[in-house]
C-alpha cells in the first residue's frame, strides 16, 4: 500500500481535489449545458427539448446584448479605475504617514461588507429626498443633482462607482503588500542616480509593481464579469435594463421567471466567454509566480 | 422536515390515477372511512380516507407538528409567532414557522411542491403565482375539508371572504385554466389588498380642493398642491412591478381599458397595451410625474411611502397595505392628517384596482395524515379571531369582510372601510392566468419606467411593451 | 507638502469609513427619524437597544452570524485540506498534462456562479441536503478550491526545491516533507488563501438564497435578503442595524488579518 502511494504520489495529492471539482464543478457545468437545450414547463412540470432555440433567441435578444454591454462596461471601466486608484493608494500609503496604518485598516471594510447591505446603504445615501449625498451637494451649492438611481443614463455609472468603492481596497492590499516587499536598495540606487520622486515612481516602482497590479486586475475582472450581488441590492437591474448585468439577467430569467433552460443558456454563454478569457489570460500571465516576479 | 411513513400510493401517481378511478375511488374511500359525511364534488379530486364525522375537536391532532413557510418582510409571520403558545395550548400543535424573501419563496414553492414530498405542510401562495402552482395541480383540494363539520369549526364562515377574493385565492378550474369554479384549493390569507387613494385633507383644505372622482381632477389637484417642499402627488416610478400593478393598471382599467383579448387555452391571448386607454394611462402617469418629487423615477415602494409619511406629498394611490404605515404615529409624521378614498375613475366606470393577495393551501404531495393536520391549523390561521388579531397588531390587510367592518378595528385603523370597498371591487389581473405573468409585468414595468424617467414617450413605451408581450406570449404558446 | 499629504490621508479615511459611520448612526434611530436630513446626532440608548435586540434576537441575526461562522469555517477548512496537497503536487511533481490540469482547475475560478446555481440546487435537493449546513458547504468548497490552489501554487513555488531534497535526505517521505517541512514555510500563503476564500464565502448570496429555507439554518446574506420586500417599505433602521451587526465580526477579524494579509503576500514575494 505504501509503495503504491509512494509511486502514485500525484494521484493521492491531487485526487481528492480533482475528484471534488469533477463532481461539484464540472458535472454541474455539464448539467447546465444540458439544461440549456431544454425548457421547463411550469404547468406540466416537465422538460421539453428545444435544441439550440435558446441560443438562437439570445443572439437576437436586445436585453442580452444590453446586459453584455453593461457587463463589459463594468469590467472595462470598473477594473481600470480600481487598478489605478488601488495603485495610487498603495503608493500613497507607502509614504508611511503617521496614523496611516489605522486608515489602512478601515479601508478594508467596504470589501468585506455584505452586498445586500452595501446596496441598501447606497440606496439610502443616494435617496433623492433624505440621502446624505444630495444634502452635501446641496450644501456645496449644487442644487440639482442627477437622479442617481432613476436616470437611465446615470444609474450604471452609480453602479460602477459603488463597485469601485467596494473593491478598490482589494487592489490596494495586493499592490501595497508587493510594494512593501520591494527591496530598499533599488530606490536608494535610483536616488543616487539623480532620479526625482516622480521619475522613481514611474520608471522603477511601477514596472516592479506591474505583476501585482495585473494579478489584482485580473482577479477583479473575473469578479466584475460575474457581478450580481451588487445589482440585486442596489438597483435590481433598473432603471429599465440599464444596470442589468449578464449574471443578473441569468438570475432573473431562471429564478424569477422560472425559465431554467434559457437562464442556463445565458450562463453558458458567460462560461464560454470566461473560458476563452481564461485560456488567453492564463497563457500570457504566467500563473507560476517565479516568472511573474 | 416531517418524514412520515410512506403510504402505498405515492402522491404523484395518486393524482394521475384518481382521474381514472374517480367516483369509484371515492366510494372505496367512503367504505374505508366507515361512512363519514363527505361532499362529492363531481371532479376527480376526491380525498379518500377522511375520518368519520362528528364534532370539531380542537385537540384532535394534539402532539403533532405542523411546518409552514410564509413570505418574509411583510409581517405575515408575526401574528402567528405571537400565537405559538396559544396554538400549543388550545390545539396541542407544535408549529414551525419559516420565512423566505418573496423571490426565494416563489422558487422554494416551485421546487417544494414538485418534490416527492413537501417539506412544508402549509404553503403560502401568491395570487400572481396561482396559475403556476394551483394550476399545475400542486395543491390539494379543500372542498371536502370545508364541508366536514368535524374538521372545520362552526362559525368558520367561508362566505365571509369576498367572492372576488375567493375567486382569486380560492377556487380554480385546473382543467380550463381559469380562476373561479367549484374546486377550492386555497383559503385567502395571511393578507390581501387592493389599491386606494391616500391624501392630505389639511392640504386639500388649504388649496380649496375636493377629493377627485376622475383622473382629470386628480391631475389638477396634483398641480394645485405642488408648492414649496410639497409635491402634489407621488408614485412608484422605479422599474418595480408595483409601477405596473398600482399606478398603471388602476388608471388603465378605470379608463375603460381591457388588458387582454382571448384566452390562453384558445391561443389567442392578445395584449392591448397599445390601446388608447393604455397610452392615456401611461401619459397620465407621466403628467403626474411632473408634480411628483424629483426622484420619482427611482422611487420604489419604500421611497414613495416615505415621501408621503414625511409629509411631502399631497395625494397618491398605493396598496392598501401601507395604510398601517401612514396611519401609524411611530412611522409617519402625517398619521393624524391623512385620509383615504376610493380611486378616481372615468365616468361610468366603477372605481377599482388590481386584486392582490395571497392564499394558504396544502401541498398535494403530502401524505394524507399531514394534509389533515395542515387543514387543522389552516382553519385557525384563517379564522376571524386570528385575522383580527393579525390585522390589529401588525396592520396587514384583512381578507374577510367582517374584519374590514369590525368596529374596534375600524376605530384603530380608519382606512379599513375604504380598503374593504376596494377589496370588493378589485379586479383580477388577466395575465395572472399564465405562469409568464411575472415576466410580462416586469417587462411592462421596465418600459413604463423609462417613460417616467423621460427616456421615451408614452406611445413608444406602450409599443415596446406590446412587442415584448407578444413575443413572450407567442413563445409560451398562448398566442399563435 | 506634508500637510497636503495628511489632508489626503484624512479624506481617504473619511471616504472609506463615512458610509459605515452613517450606517451605525442610522441603526440608532427610529424608523421615522431616519427620514430626517441631515440625521441628528443625539443618540437615544433606548432606541439603540431596541433596534439591536430586535435584529439580534427577534430577527435571529445572532443565529445567522453563528451559522455563517460555521459554514465559512468548515468550507475553508475543507478547501484547504483538499487544495494544499493539490497545489503541492502541481508545484513539485511532473506528470503528463500537468499544465493542462492546472489551467483547467484555475479556469474554474472564472466560472460565474449562476452557471452552476441551478444544477447544484437540483443536486443538493436530490440528496436531500437542502436546508442543511453541509448542503451549503459542499458548493462553497467547490467555489473556493480553485482559488486556494491558485494561491498555494504560487507559494509553494517560492520554496526552493533544495528544501525538499534536504527533507528527503533526512528521511522524510513525501507526506512528511509536505506536512512537517513545507507547510510551516507556506503558512502565510495558507492564511492568505483562507482569508480570501472566507471573504467570498461569507458574503455568498445566490446559491444560499435558494438552498436554505428555515430560520435556523440561514447565514447572514440569506437573512439579510429578507430585508428587501416588494410589498412593504424597507425598514431602514433594521437594515442599518443588520449592516452594523454583520460588520462587527468582520471588523474584529480584520484587526487580526490585516497584518497577515500584508505579511502573507509579502512573504510570498520574498525569495
Amino acid at each position: 500500500m505504501r509503495h503504491w502511494f509512494a509511486r502514485h504520489q500525484s494521484v493521492v495529492l491531487l485526487g481528492p481535489a480533482l475528484g471534488y471539482l469533477l463532481i461539484f464543478s464540472l458535472f454541474p457545468l455539464l448539467y447546465s449545458l444540458g439544461i440549456s437545450f431544454y425548457e421547463f414547463d411550469v404547468i406540466d412540470s416537465d422538460w421539453e427539448f428545444v435544441g439550440l432555440d435558446h441560443y438562437r433567441s439570445l443572439w437576437s435578444d436586445d436585453v442580452f446584448w444590453a446586459a453584455a454591454r453593461t457587463t463589459a462596461l463594468m469590467v472595462g471601466v470598473g477594473v481600470v479605475v480600481q487598478s489605478i486608484l488601488g495603485t495610487a493608494l498603495a503608493l500613497f500609503f507607502n509614504l508611511r504617514l503617521r496614523g496611516a496604518a489605522l486608515v489602512r485598516g478601515l479601508l478594508v471594510i467596504p470589501m468585506i461588507l455584505n452586498p445586500v447591505v452595501v446596496g441598501l446603504m447606497w440606496r439610502a445615501l443616494l435617496n433623492p429626498d433624505w440621502g446624505l449625498v444630495n444634502w452635501m451637494l446641496g450644501g456645496l451649492g449644487y442644487d440639482a443633482p442627477p437622479n442617481w438611481l432613476g436616470d437611465p443614463a446615470v444609474a450604471k455609472w452609480v453602479l460602477i462607482f459603488v463597485d469601485v468603492w467596494q473593491w478598490t481596497p482589494f487592489v490596494f492590499i495586493i499592490v501595497f503588500a508587493r510594494l512593501q516587499a520591494l527591496p530598499e536598495e533599488i530606490f536608494e540606487a535610483a536616488s543616487v542616480d539623480g532620479a526625482g520622486p516622480w521619475g522613481r515612481t514611474t520608471q522603477i516602482t511601477l514596472p516592479l509593481l506591474a505583476s501585482a497590479i495585473v494579478f489584482a486586475g485580473i482577479f477583479r475582472a473575473i469578479d466584475a464579469f460575474r457581478t450580481f450581488d451588487l445589482v440585486y441590492g442596489l438597483t435590481y437591474g433598473g432603471p429599465g435594463r440599464t444596470t442589468t448585468t449578464l449574471s443578473f439577467y441569468g438570475f432573473e430569467t431562471g429564478f424569477s421567471f422560472t425559465r431554467y433552460g434559457f437562464s442556463s443558456a445565458i450562463a453558458y454563454v458567460m462560461v464560454i466567454v470566461a473560458a476563452i478569457a481564461s485560456s488567453v489570460l492564463l497563457k500570457r500571465v504566467d500563473i507560476r509566480r517565479e516568472d511573474a516576479r | 422536515m416531517n418524514i412520515t411513513p410512506n403510504n402505498d400510493f405515492s402522491r404523484r401517481r395518486f393524482l394521475a390515477r384518481s382521474g381514472a378511478f374517480g367516483v369509484g375511488l371515492g366510494a372505496v374511500g367512503l367504505l374505508k372511512a366507515g361512512g363519514g359525511h363527505r361532499l362529492i364534488t363531481g371532479t376527480d379530486t376526491t380525498v379518500p380516507g377522511t375520518a368519520a364525522g362528528g364534532t370539531y375537536d380542537p385537540m384532535r391532532y394534539a402532539g403533532q407538528t405542523v411546518s409552514i413557510l410564509l413570505v418574509d418582510g411583510e409581517r405575515d409571520d408575526l401574528g402567528l409567532r405571537d400565537k405559538l403558545d396559544e396554538i400549543r395550548e388550545t390545539m396541542g400543535l407544535e408549529v414551525e414557522v419559516s420565512t423566505l424573501a418573496l423571490g426565494a419563496l416563489l422558487e422554494s414553492n416551485n421546487q417544494n411542491l414538485r418534490a416527492d414530498e413537501s417539506a412544508y405542510d402549509i404553503a403560502h401562495i401568491l395570487g400572481f403565482s396561482v396559475a403556476g402552482t394551483v394550476g399545475a395541480g400542486l395543491l390539494a383540494p379543500l372542498n371536502d375539508y370545508v364541508a366536514d363539520p368535524s374538521r372545520t369549526p362552526e362559525g368558520y364562515d367561508l362566505p365571509d371572504f369576498p367572492a372576488g377574493q375567493l375567486e382569486y385565492c380560492g377556487y380554480f378550474d385546473v382543467e380550463a385554466g381559469q380562476f373561479g369554479g367549484d374546486d377550492l384549493f386555497l383559503i385567502p390569507g395571511i393578507h390581501s389588498g387592493s389599491v386606494i387613494m391616500y391624501y392630505r385633507p389639511d392640504l386639500y383644505e388649504e388649496a380649496g380642493l375636493t377629493v377627485p372622482t376622475n383622473w382629470e381632477d386628480y391631475l389638477a389637484n396634483a398641480e394645485a398642491l405642488t408648492q414649496g417642499d410639497v409635491s402634489g402627488t407621488s408614485m412608484i416610478g422605479a422599474n418595480d412591478v408595483s409601477l405596473f400593478l398600482v399606478d398603471w393598471y388602476s388608471r388603465f382599467i378605470t379608463m375603460g381599458g381591457q388588458l387582454m383579448n382571448g384566452t390562453p387555452a384558445t391561443q389567442d391571448f392578445e395584449p392591448n397595451l397599445t390601446s388608447e386607454a393604455s397610452v392615456r394611462a401611461l401619459q397620465h402617469m407621466i403628467d403626474c410625474a411632473a408634480f411628483s418629487p424629483s426622484g420619482v423615477s427611482s422611487y420604489g415602494f419604500t421611497e414613495s411611502v416615505d415621501a408621503f409619511s414625511v409629509g411631502n406629498v399631497g395625494q397618491m394611490i398605493c396598496w392598501s397595505t401601507i395604510g398601517g404605515s401612514v396611519y401609524d404615529p411611530e412611522l409617519s409624521r402625517v398619521s393624524d392628517t391623512v385620509d383615504v378614498a376610493v380611486l378616481p375613475a372615468d365616468d361610468g366606470q366603477t372605481p377599482r384596482a388590481v386584486r392582490g393577495g395571497w392564499g394558504l393551501g396544502i401541498p398535494e404531495n403530502l401524505p394524507q395524515e399531514r394534509k389533515d393536520v395542515a387543514w387543522h391549523l389552516l382553519t385557525y390561521l384563517t379564522a376571524q379571531e386570528f385575522e383580527q388579531y393579525q390585522v390589529l397588531t401588525y396592520k396587514t390587510d384583512p381578507n374577510r369582510s367582517s374584519t374590514f367592518e369590525a368596529p374596534d378595528l375600524v376605530e384603530a385603523l380608519p382606512y379599513l372601510p375604504i380598503a374593504g370597498e376596494a377589496a370588493e371591487t378589485a379586479q383580477i389581473l388577466e395575465t395572472a392566468l399564465i405562469p409568464e405573468n411575472f415576466e410580462l409585468v416586469g417587462e411592462a414595468a421596465r418600459e413604463f419606467n423609462l417613460a417616467i424617467a423621460g427616456s421615451q414617450t408614452a406611445e413608444e413605451a406602450c409599443a415596446n411593451a406590446q412587442d415584448s408581450w407578444v413575443a413572450i406570449l407567442q413563445r409560451a404558446g398562448h398566442l399563435a | 507638502m506634508r500637510v497636503v499629504q495628511y489632508v489626503v490621508l484624512v479624506v481617504i479615511g473619511l471616504f472609506g469609513i463615512a458610509p459605515i459611520v452613517y450606517l451605525a448612526l442610522l441603526s440608532s434611530k427610529r424608523r421615522i427619524d431616519i427620514l430626517e436630513v441631515p440625521p441628528s446626532l443625539d443618540l437615544e440608548w433606548e432606541v439603540i437597544r431596541e433596534n439591536y435586540s430586535n435584529v439580534l434576537f427577534e430577527r435571529n441575526f445572532l443565529d445567522f452570524i453563528v451559522n455563517s461562522i460555521i459554514v465559512t469555517g468548515c468550507s475553508v477548512a475543507i478547501a484547504l485540506a483538499l487544495g494544499v496537497p493539490a497545489a503541492y503536487a502541481f508545484s513539485r511533481h511532473r506528470f503528463r498534462g500537468k499544465d493542462r490540469w492546472a489551467s483547467t482547475i484555475l479556469s474554474f475560478r472564472f466560472m460565474p456562479p449562476i452557471a452552476v446555481a441551478i444544477p447544484i440546487l437540483l443536486m443538493i435537493r436530490r440528496v436531500e441536503l437542502t436546508d442543511t449546513k453541509p448542503g451549503l458547504i459542499i458548493p462553497y468548497v467547490a467555489f473556493s478550491l480553485p482559488l486556494v490552489i491558485w494561491i498555494m501554487i504560487g507559494f509553494f513555488d517560492e520554496v526552493p526545491r533544495d528544501i525538499d531534497a534536504a527533507a528527503a535526505l533526512d528521511g522524510c517521505g513525501p507526506w512528511g516533507t509536505l506536512l512537517r517541512v513545507l507547510l510551516p514555510l507556506v503558512r502565510p500563503g495558507i492564511l492568505v488563501a483562507a482569508i480570501f476564500s472566507s471573504i467570498f464565502i461569507w458574503n455568498e448570496f445566490l446559491v444560499g438564497l435558494y438552498l436554505i429555507n428555515s430560520e435556523d439554518q440561514k447565514t447572514i446574506p440569506i437573512g439579510a435578503a429578507g430585508l428587501i420586500s416588494a410589498q412593504r417599505p424597507i425598514d431602514w433602521d433594521v437594515a442599518a442595524t443588520v449592516g452594523v451587526v454583520t460588520m462587527v465580526p468582520l471588523l474584529i477579524a480584520n484587526v487580526f488579518i490585516q497584518k497577515y494579509i500584508v505579511r502573507g503576500i509579502t512573504a510570498g514575494a520574498v525569495k
